[in-house]
């Protein structure tokens, strides 16, 4: 007999709770590989903290090779920490994550070998995300058939930070039988893909609802989607300010950090029309 | 950023190894990394020949032991060869580790290879290796080595003690705690009743990757606390020992994770199972074989 896919609570507003949701600092060692999927082609990175010890890192990069207009690298990254570090506040089990720095003396070496020039590019501040054994992990439909307890307040975050890159094809989640793993945030709140006409009201809709991992898991199952309600728990002021202070000056400008946490503060005024919509979606 | 240490660059390659060469099967078997830097090689090999044998059924163990320790010598002696040219300043180190790859292993040694050369920077080349060694070899030992003891095994392990067996005897076994109005239940080993509902269930956090041990120790603080927001009750949680030094830090702040709950009465690992025994014993004299539902 054991546990099963408890969800965490949210975290306080306590200033000291804060450290909880700190992402790490480390330094690339070495890249091992370029992962298979991924519109932005994260990379496999053996890292080291300040201590010496070292991390498994999934890295991505500020500017990968499918650097595009309407989704930017530096803003891809941006999302990936905001939306981490929110997820977690929500209660979302997320792994642990990393501000990644690629030093002049690693970009140095990486010349030798075969990602060089990408390397070389990025030499700076990035993003990681800690390696999560994935021998210990269902793939495909295993993910899509976790339990709706485990997808429920994954689809009320996605719902709320507008995450549309959770679907069926690609679920973004990890499943070990156990807990499900929200990944890769770098999606949320597409603020600068104008043809959305995205704003603080849009709805996540039945038709995003019915194209999100969790659709299959979650149809019929009655659930309330209570958690929507924490939302305004997760993006109080205090937290938004300490937030903004985690992110690398590098990465954004003021204005396009300030959208972007405006963006997701303003979110609280939906919560009761998002919880009504997530209902109706899964009846 | 700051607080990092000094980088040194490095290069690594990944010894291979194969029965049959013309088969293409080529297994990972060991590690070398090398700085030019400081004239350091840092090397790190398995002797473990399961995995192995289900690639290779008709491999006899003891000449690829004994290979494989000609190879750490010849590692050994290279690395103190260019330890000994550091400290001598008119000599000049090697320049790159595939000078030196060829004193290791011959290259006509039809059943080694080394792959392409990795190139990195590292505060301490010795953790660098362990890393690869872990990426390429380790992480696909584990499991060879000892079998993953989960929740339940934990549990059969404590219920082999015949005092932990009396004990438990006189509680109510499979104890459901259920959320008012809600799906939220647990179902615990068993359960007593003081002045509050006792219950007791164990916990694995024998994970091979250090953060599945905070995950896991997270998952059941959340899943706790919210039961405790409805219900009143306590649970000691039996936790496996520490059988891994590796993870011992991580099992540590997972333990204090699981006591830092407000359910939590007690943390208690298996080779302290007395201190259950102890408590029950005290608690129930006698056998309890009606407790009230913990919800509604």
């Amino acid at each position: 007999m054991s546990f099963d896919f408890g969800s965490f609570t949210r975290q306080s507003a306590d200033a000291a709770d804060y450290d909880a949701l700190r992402p790490k600092v480390l330094r690339v060692s070495r890249i091992s590989g370029v992962t298979r999927g991924g519109a932005s082609q994260p990379i496999y990175a053996t890292c080291e903290d300040a201590a010496g010890n070292s991390h498994s890192v999934v890295l991505k990069l500020r500017d990968p090779a499918t650097d595009t207009n309407t989704n930017p690298g530096h803003l891809c990254i941006l999302r990936d920490l905001v939306g981490s570090i929110l997820a977690r506040r929500f209660g979302l089990i997320v792994p642990d994550y990393a501000i990644v720095t690629i030093s002049e003396a690693f970009a140095r070496m990486a010349e030798r070998g075969p990602y060089g020039p990408r390397i070389r590019r990025n030499v700076g501040v990035h993003f990681g995300s800690m390696r999560i054994d994935s021998a210990t992990h269902f793939v495909g439909q295993a993910v899509i058939d976790a339990p709706a307890d485990a997808w429920e307040p994954i689809l009320c975050f996605d719902a709320m930070a507008y995450n549309g890159d959770r679907m069926t094809s690609n679920p973004n989640a990890m499943w070990n039988g156990m807990q499900l793993y929200a990944i890769d945030h770098g999606m949320i709140a597409p603020l600068w893909q104008t043809a959305l006409n995205l704003t603080t009201g849009t709805l996540f809709d039945p038709l995003a609802v019915r194209l999100h991992a969790s659709a299959s898991s979650l149809r019929s199952s009655g659930r309330t989607f209570n958690k929507v309600a924490e939302w305004q728990d997760s993006v109080d002021a205090p937290f938004l300010a300490w937030l903004r202070q985690q992110i690398p000056q590098e990465w954004a400008d003021t204005e396009e950090i300030s959208a972007l946490l405006n963006f997701l503060a303003a979110r609280v005024s939906i919560q009761g029309p998002q919880q009504h919509v997530l209902k109706e979606a899964c009846v | 950023m700051d607080a990092f240490g000094t980088e040194i660059g490095y290069e690594l390659s990944i010894l291979q190894f194969a029965l049959d060469p013309t088969s293409g099967e080529w297994v990972n078997v060991g590690v070398v990394g090398y700085s030019s830097d400081t004239a350091q090689l840092a090397y790190r090999i398995t002797t473990r020949i399961s995995r192995l044998r289900t690639l290779y059924p008709e491999l006899r163990g003891s000449a690829f032991k004994s290979l494989m320790a000609a190879i750490e010598r010849a590692m050994h002696d290279v690395a103190a060869d260019y330890s000994s040219t550091h400290q001598r300043p008119l000599a000049r180190p090697a320049t790159s580790l595939a000078l030196l790859l060829p004193r290791i292993v011959s290259p006509t040694e039809p059943s080694f290879s080394w792959t392409p050369m990795q190139y990195g920077t590292t505060q301490n080349l010795q953790t660098a290796v362990e890393a690869a060694f872990d990426d390429y070899i380790g992480r696909h030992e584990p499991r060879a080595r000892r079998e993953r003891l989960d929740a339940g095994g934990v549990w059969r392990r404590a219920m082999e003690d015949a005092d932990f067996r009396n004990a438990v005897g006189r509680t109510k076994r499979d104890y459901t705690v259920r959320a008012e109005g809600r799906l939220l239940f647990h179902t615990f080993q068993c359960a007593w009743e003081t002045d509050t509902i006792n219950v007791t269930d164990t916990i694995s956090l024998d994970y091979a990757r250090p953060e599945q041990i905070l995950d896991r120790a997270t998952a059941v603080k959340g899943k706790l606390d919210a039961l405790r927001r409805d219900v009143d009750f306590r649970v000691v949680l039996l936790v496996n020992d520490l059988e891994d030094v590796a993870i011992e830090r991580h099992h540590r702040e997972g333990v204090a994770i699981l006591r830092d709950t407000e359910a939590v009465d007690g943390v208690v690992s298996l080779s302290k199972r007395h201190e259950l025994i102890h408590r029950i014993n005290r608690d129930v004299p006698s056998p309890q074989v009606s407790i009230p539902a913990a919800a509604d």
